[in-house]
């Protein structure tokens, strides 16, 4: 886990990655608690250090129960996005409990219905429990029967004292529930040292200082990554588990790489294709915003931008954008919009009104706004008047529905101010002390302090 | 109705012939004269006169120094006796070495057979304890204080009703109504001799006169003595809720008596607690002795009860040995200082037997409690922690029912070597279970092992000495002889320790013994 499992992890994923490589691992599976938040940064950490990436999400239900899920391919991850994202919004539209009003953020209620429901694809492993007993059995044979792909035990040592006997007993438990087992090392940081912020972690989640949190907090360091020579240790005799991990990796051969925009079909009219529409509508566009006819330097520039259009298959975006413009003008009370930002550089984003900066009056670059060269696609900001934005958003869901559109939210995270005032509180500070600290720090964060 | 009782302290061991005075420095550094035997008083010395003069008026005067201080002490001492008249027994600092005593007998006199004959025995017991006392009974402390002191009947002691007491006061000089030497003056100037003399005037006109320097007029304490203006007096041991006391004509002078006694009054003391639903949670018994001191001996309950059985085993326990008889002890009080709700009967809801084992647990540790003190009897408490050390501290019993420990797999040993004791041991590296030890000289051969259990250190806690406190692996072993043991090696090889010859290397230790 990394410190996308919110206040669990202790580890950013790209510290994660870096740790593995050095330990000498080949792989790394990254399963965060009901989330894939933190997989783009566990890519780029994983790149770097030419490391291959395993993407995964570790379900929590909400009887208690959990599962961690890989999947095979592009599909199987789709369906994992999907079956996330039912979880999180199951939580806004049906309370658990008839009394119960509030809702977590972040919620996330999932069964194992559900689940498997759009588990094709997926490889599950199922944590084991510090006591597994005939109950967990039970649970463990029934999900392995009814799950669609393989299914397999996942074993980690607790250093309790007693890991030797209960790792035979898990492997007797595989055997009799046709789930075979698996070695993993339930990491929650990436280094020994890291111990003490998960402790901290730990306090600020359960709401307590350190001094009163006891037994919530782990009783030792180990869960760290480990090199392969000593996972061999604490799992001699069962190598055939370890090498499992081995087989798992091999066959979840999704990359986040395959990932690719895919922009929704704006609907043309017949005869028309989408870039030939965009053509149509920004000629169409030209003629009226320049009535005494379109000047020869503008008309190179038009065409110079479909074909880059054309090249990189960007027209549905652009219609995309079109549509959301000339719906909010075309209101009985036009609601005021603009584009901004590097848009303003398109000529096309002109005459489709979608800015408003005169490429006569003006020197554009499309370079800046988009480019065979750079790999991302671009970005149109468009400012709406915010009274009425609204409206504008109730249109979008309204035309895509609403399990098909979303705004986007970006996560929070601690700034040195912030920071300083939950440790200082874990560790019985008093508030006066450590807003002095805080205010100490210049600045609102980033990579200082 | 009070009582009260001026004392002049006890005599000397000197010969009550000799004229003996006790001195005090005044704020000048001159030895004054503070009080008086009655034969310096015969001979025509007053207090307040210097040592100077009166000795040269009386050349074989004795001096000693005064001691204000010891005196308080004992006056506080004779008031906590007197608790055997009154549960409300003050202090009277007010007066010019002349100490007194306010006792406040309101509806208790018919249990001495009456005002006269308490005012009789007060006398009586005091004269026997050393100190002789006036005494008077009346409606207010301030009469009473009026009248002890200048009342007549100079050796029966005055007894004042409400009807009676403006006569009584009307023959005592002014200065009976406790005003300061101003207002005393002045009203001498206005030829107001006697009480008497103060009932016909006009009130306003006195308040406005006759105001002394903390604005306690003269009207005031007439007031104060007629009844019109209540006074508020401070018990010097604040009354206890519930007590039950019995005199006897002759002194008890042996434990066997106190204890027969103490059955009854526990007997007198459980019928109220019974009546008001209560119960009781401590206990003392004081002894009155007939030279004027008390003895006590408290008791503690971890439950409230009103059980005279138990109360009496609990004293037993305690130690009835404890109280100090002198020459024997004719009152003694029982009270009960803390109460406490109690219905009739509990355990409803759960097993007799299980009900019974717990009221019978209760009792034993009150019972180990009242004979060895409260902190002599532990129980442990478990605390959440993951060190073993820790894990656990002992808490004084009384009152704690037991509760269930932290680790409930019996993984752990029941008793701990405290300290842990070093151990020499042979293990696989880096964190294989000990194959061979030896352990207070005796080697052993390591059969079956189970671990590591890790436990890293609470880097929270600030360290006693600057030594790294390292992370303990901690290995249960059988050796070949059946023995069970729990040992730990305090240090990680690779993480903690190098090799590196200045560090410590990692040592072994015996923490207990499994069963």
């Amino acid at each position: 886990m990394t410190n996308f499992s919110f206040l669990e992890g202790a580890s950013h994923p790209a510290e994660l990655m870096h740790q593995a490589k050095s330990l000498g691992l080949a792989a790394v599976g990254v399963a965060d608690r009901n989330t894939l938040a933190g997989m783009v940064r566990a890519l780029m950490g994983a790149e770097a250090v030419d490391l291959t990436l395993v993407v995964g999400s570790r379900l929590g239900f909400t009887d208690g129960t959990e599962l961690i899920v890989f999947p095979r391919d592009r599909a199987a991850y789709g369906r994992l996005c999907r079956l996330l994202s039912l979880g999180k919004s199951e939580a806004f539209s049906s309370p658990l409990r008839e009394e119960e009003t509030r809702i977590e953020k972040a919620e996330t209620r999932l069964t194992f219905e559900q689940a498997l429901a759009l588990g094709e694809g997926m490889i599950a492993l199922v944590p084991a429990p510090e006591r597994p007993d005939a109950a967990f059995e039970a649970r463990l044979a029934a999900w392995r029967r009814r799950w669609p792909d393989d299914l397999y035990l996942a074993a980690a040592p607790l250093w309790r004292g007693d890991d030797r006997a209960r790792i035979n007993r898990l492997a007797a438990m595989a055997q009799r529930t046709g789930a075979p087992m698996i070695a993993t090392n339930a990491v929650l940081y990436h280094h020994p040292g890291r111990r003490t912020l998960q402790d901290v972690l730990t306090c600020i989640r359960e709401g307590t200082t350190i001094d009163r949190a006891g037994r919530r907090l782990q009783a030792n360091a180990e869960r760290h990554l480990k090199p392969p020579a000593q996972m061999a240790r604490l799992f001699r005799g069962h190598e055939a588990a370890l090498a499992r991990t081995m087989t798992v990796a091999r066959a979840c051969t999704f990359s986040l790489r395959e990932l690719s925009y895919q922009y929704p079909d704006e609907p043309v009219p017949a005869g028309y294709s989408a870039q030939g529409w965009l053509a149509r509508l920004t000629l169409k566009g030209a003629r009226s915003r320049w009535p005494g006819g379109v000047p020869k330097a503008i008309r190179a520039i038009i065409l110079k931008e479909l074909r880059l259009v054309r090249e990189l298959r960007y027209a549905p975006y652009f219609l995309t954008v079109h549509d959301i413009v000339s719906w909010a003008r075309s209101r009985p009370d036009p609601i005021l919009c603009q584009g901004r930002g590097s848009a303003a550089n398109s000529v096309i984003c002109f005459c489709l009104g979608i800015t408003n900066v005169d490429p006569t009056r003006q020197e554009v670059l499309i370079e800046r706004f988009i480019s065979a060269n750079r790999s991302e696609p671009p970005d149109i900001d468009v400012d709406f008047e915010h009274e009425r934005r609204e409206q504008v958003m109730q249109y979008v869901y309204q035309r895509y529905g609403r399990d098909r559109a979303g705004i986007v939210a970006t996560i929070i995270h601690y700034r040195p101010r912030s920071a300083i005032r939950d440790v200082g509180k874990v560790l019985g500070l008093t508030e006066d002390v450590t807003a002095r600290m805080a205010d100490t720090v210049w600045g609102s964060g980033g990579a200082g302090a | 109705m009070r009582a009260r009782r001026p004392a002049s302290p006890p005599d000397p061991a000197l010969d009550p012939q000799t004229p003996f005075a006790l001195v005090l420095k005044n704020s000048r550094g001159a030895a004054i004269l503070h009080a008086l035997n009655p034969a310096a008083r015969r001979a025509g010395l007053r207090r307040g006169q210097t040592q100077a003069d009166a000795r040269a008026m009386i050349p074989h005067l004795i001096c000693k120094p005064a001691d204000p201080e010891a005196d308080a002490r004992a006056l506080t001492a004779l008031a906590v006796w007197a608790g055997r008249w009154s549960p409300s027994v003050s202090l009277d600092p007010a007066s010019d070495g002349l100490e007194g005593l306010f006792l406040d007998v309101t509806g208790a006199t018919h249990l001495f057979g009456g005002e006269a004959a308490l005012l009789a025995q007060i006398r009586d017991r005091l004269a026997e304890a050393g100190a002789r006392a006036r005494v008077a009974v009346a409606p207010t402390p301030g009469a009473a204080w009026a009248l002890a002191r200048w009342g007549e009947a100079g050796g029966e002691g005055v007894i004042a009703d409400e009807e009676t007491v403006r006569d009584h006061l009307a023959p005592l000089p002014v200065e009976a109504l406790r005003i300061d030497q101003r207002t005393l003056a002045q009203a001498r100037r206005f030829g107001l001799k006697r009480i008497g003399d103060l009932y016909p005037m006009p009130r306003a006109g006195l308040a406005r006169r006759f105001r002394d320097g903390a604005g306690v007029g003269l009207v005031q304490r007439l007031d104060q003595a007629l009844g019109f203006t209540g006074e508020a007096l401070t018990p010097v041991r604040p009354p206890p809720k519930y007590r039950a006391w019995r005199t006897w004509m002759e002194p008890v002078e042996d434990i066997e008596g106190v204890a027969a006694r103490l059955s009854e009054l526990a007997a007198d003391l459980s019928a109220p607690l019974l009546r008001d639903g209560q119960g009781a949670k401590a206990l003392t018994l004081t002894g009155f002795r007939s030279d004027g001191g008390t003895s006590g001996l408290s008791v503690r309950m971890g439950r409230a009860g009103r059980d005279a059985g138990i109360w009496l085993r609990l004293f037993r326990e305690a130690g009835l040995g404890r109280l100090e008889l002198g020459l024997g002890l004719d009152a003694l009080m029982l009270t009960a200082d803390e109460v406490e709700p109690m219905t009739a009967l509990q355990g409803v809801l759960e097993s007799e037997a299980g009900t019974k084992q717990a009221e019978s647990l209760a009792a034993l540790i009150d019972r180990l409690t009242a004979r060895l003190g409260e902190d002599r009897v532990l129980t442990p408490e478990p605390v959440d922690s993951w060190v073993p050390e820790r894990a656990e501290r002992w808490r004084p019993a009384l009152g704690r029912s037991p509760t269930a420990a932290n680790d409930d797999t019996g993984r752990r040993p029941l008793l701990l070597l405290d300290p842990p004791e070093p151990v020499e041991a042979i293990a696989e590296l880096p964190d294989g279970a000990p194959a061979r030890f030896t352990w207070r000289r005796l080697s052993r051969r390591v059969t079956r092992a189970d671990g590591p259990e890790r436990l890293s250190p609470e880097w929270w806690r600030p360290r006693p000495d600057d030594r790294q406190v390292r992370t303990r692996d901690y290995y249960r072993v059988e050796d070949d002889e059946g023995g069970r043991y729990w040992l730990f090696r305090e240090g990680l090889y690779g993480r903690e320790y190098s090799g590196d010859p200045d560090e410590r290397a990692p040592s072994w230790w015996m923490h207990g013994v499994l069963p």
